[in-house]
This record gives C-alpha cells, sequence and structure tokens, in this order.
C-alpha cells in the first residue's frame, strides 16, 4: 500500500546511475584492500642467513612476515619489560646482531625505503 | 545471489582476512616465561655499602670500570664531563685541625627519591627493586632532575661521545641526563655491579651490593649492626647508599 503523500520513487535510469557511480567507489577500494590482505609481501632484498630465527633459545621466531611489519612494536615491548620491569631475556638487540650481522643489509634497506630514520643506534651498537 | 547474501559473505571474507594477519603463529615457545625475561623476585631492595677504611687514597679502578661498563663519556673538560662514581675530597676539622679524605660519591639511589618527583615524562623513576633509573627513551633533556638532585649525581650529555668501549651495553646520545643505576642490566642477570666486580678482584672490596630486605644478606647485615652513615639524612631522601667510615 503506497502512501500517496510519499516523495516518488526516483527514476529507474536515475537508480542505475547512483548503482553505478557507488560501485565504481567500492570496488577499487575493495579490490585494494582485498588484494593487500591476500597477497604474501615480497621483500626479497633483506638479508636472510640460514636457519630459524632464535634457534637454541627458549624460543623461536617462526614469522619472519609479521615481524617485518612489527618487529618494532616488539622491540618496543621488550624495551618496556627491560627498562622498566627489569625482566631481561635473551631477546636483545645484540642477539638480532648476532645472525643479521649488518645494519646495511638488514636494518636500514627497508627503513630507506620507507623513509624512517629509528633512533635506536645512536645508543645501541649495531655496526 | 541475494544482496544480503552477498553482504554476508563479504563480510565473512574481510573478518577473515583481518583475523589472518594477527593470528599467525609468530613464536613457538617451549616456555614463554622466558620470552621477555625471567621475572625478579619480588620484594627485593638493593642497597649499596662503602666502606671507607679498605677504600684505597687515589684508586681509580671502580671509576674506570665504571666507564667502560657503562660507557659513560669523558672528554676532557670538566664542565661536561660525566661521573656515574666519583671521588671527591672532603675535609673536617678534627679538633684543631683538618682531616682530609676521599669519599666515592655516586648516585644514592634513594627511597624517595627527588629526581623521579619532578621528572615531567617519568622518564626517572623508582624501580620495584628500589633502584632509580633513567629510560633515556623517554627522557627530554629537561634536567630538571639534575636541579633536584641534592647529591649532584645527575650529568647531562651536552654533546654526542666516540668512545664506545662495552659495544653490548647502550651508550647515551646528546640530550638525554643520567646517573648511576646501580648497573640493573647486571643485577637483573644475576651478577655484581662493575665497579664491586673490580674493588673485589683489586682485593679491597670496599664496595658491596646487597639485598637491604634479606636479614641474611653481608650488606642488610652490616647495615644493621654495624655503625653506618647515609648522606644528607635531614632531607628525608632516604638514600639506600651507606658509607662506613665517613
Amino acid at each position: 500500500m503506497s502512501d500517496p503523500d510519499a516523495p516518488p520513487r526516483p527514476a529507474r535510469g536515475r537508480r542505475l546511475l547512483v548503482a553505478v557511480l557507488a560501485a565504481a567507489v567500492v570496488l577499487p577500494l575493495a579490490a585494494t584492500v582485498l588484494a593487500h590482505a591476500f597477497s604474501t609481501p615480497e621483500i626479497p632484498f633483506l638479508e636472510r642467513p640460514e636457519g630459524r630465527c632464535l634457534e637454541g633459545t627458549p624460543f623461536v621466531l617462526e614469522n619472519a612476515a609479521w615481524m617485518r611489519f612489527h618487529h618494532w612494536e616488539f622491540l618496543r615491548w621488550l624495551r618496556e619489560e627491560a627498562v622498566r620491569y627489569g625482566r631481561r631475556g635473551v631477546l636483545t638487540l645484540n642477539k638480532c646482531r648476532e645472525c643479521h650481522p649488518s645494519r646495511a643489509a638488514f636494518c636500514d634497506r627497508c627503513h630507506d625505503s620507507t623513509s624512517l630514520t629509528p633512533d635506536c643506534f645512536g645508543c645501541h651498537y649495531y655496526p | 545471489m541475494e544482496r544480503r547474501e552477498f553482504l554476508k559473505a563479504a563480510a565473512g571474507t574481510a573478518a577473515a582476512a583481518a583475523c589472518g594477519v594477527y593470528a599467525l603463529r609468530v613464536l613457538t615457545a617451549k616456555g614463554m616465561e622466558g620470552l621477555g625475561g625471567e621475572e625478579p623476585p619480588a620484594g627485593r631492595r638493593w642497597g649499596m655499602l662503602v666502606d671507607l677504611a679498605k677504600c684505597r687514597e687515589g684508586c681509580t679502578v671502580c671509576l674506570d670500570a665504571c666507564r667502560s661498563e657503562n660507557n659513560v663519556a669523558f672528554f676532557g673538560d670538566p664542565r661536561i664531563d660525566i661521573h656515574w662514581i666519583r671521588k671527591v675530597a672532603v675535609r673536617k676539622q678534627v679538633g684543631g685541625r683538618t682531616e682530609e679524605k676521599e669519599v666515592l660519591l655516586l648516585c644514592n639511589h634513594c627511597d624517595e627519591p627527588p629526581c623521579a618527583q619532578v621528572c615531567p615524562v617519568q622518564a626517572t623513576y623508582k624501580r620495584h627493586d628500589g633502584i632509580v633509573i633513567v629510560d633515556q627513551h623517554r627522557c627530554i633533556g629537561c634536567r630538571y632532575c639534575m636541579i633536584a638532585c641534592p647529591y649532584s649525581a645527575r650529568y647531562f650529555n651536552f654533546r654526542d661521545h666516540e668512545d664506545w668501549p662495552n659495544r653490548e651495553h647502550a651508550r647515551r646520545s646528546h640530550g638525554v641526563a643520567e646517573s648511576c643505576n646501580l648497573c640493573a642490566h647486571r643485577l637483573d642477570r644475576g651478577r655484581k655491579p662493575a665497579c664491586v666486580e673490580a674493588c673485589e678482584a683489586l682485593g679491597p672490596a670496599a664496595l658491596a651490593v646487597g639485598d637491604l630486605n634479606d636479614p641474611g644478606d653481608p650488606v642488610a647485615k652490616a647495615v644493621a649492626t654495624r655503625s653506618v652513615k647515609r648522606l644528607k639524612e635531614d632531607l628525608g631522601t632516604r638514600p639506600k647508599v651507606y658509607y662506613e667510615g665517613l
């Protein structure tokens, strides 16, 4: 039962136009988001030593991809644990250095390409 | 496909993708407690005992050990040199004559640290085990703590310095305050501070570090039974560096 006082529904052609415009906005966005969500990031230029990370310690770092995007959060957490609460374990920047001895090959390539300048290395030794 | 069904499927896919990113297995731990390090025993309260009767005149072994352990800057310019531990000559009138004595000065790790009270960013704070420590990651270089410290135990990095004797340990960059942290990184791993170790290796063992809350600890026993003094006790800062023979 349609209300006689209600405004008339837009014409079919106009609805189609709106739908096409909305699709033009939403689809590229969705495609980008989905592409990022399902792609495995390829960063081939980082130095990768043989073996698994932190082998021989009480824990083993399994996922390099996670580390690539979250290492700074992880390191910051380790830093707070060590500096604020005195919980110092085997994991330190020095431990990273044992397998990844070159800062230029391990840290700087990504930081340079993303134009980041973390100030870790003013005080922490990493050649 | 109905629109409702399509939306449901799309939302499900997006949620799965979002979860997938964070649900990756990152660490395989045989014991997760080893990840960030051991939980230090609760209720510890570190204190230091300096036996000035054993301390040798003109000896700088502890000072040098501190410098090389903690990468403390030395520029050769007394205006900006940094000393975590230093020796000063104290003069006092005994009867008619003046006695001069060398006294080791370092951060007193007060129980009521004025430096921590004034720090606007909580970079300086008292740890659970009583060590007063500067978190150089947070320090903004305002130097309030230097003004607040009644023992002048705080120093500021007016410049970067090149020396880096202990590369396993961090140095400080330009623009942060620093002071003795009782070698917290060593105490946390069950080792003695560098100055204590150096003095024991030399022989006199004038320095000792111990848990003041543990009645069986030699330092706590000495503090409880022997005649010890603290610096500027009238200020109410309650230092944890005790001097014997001051």
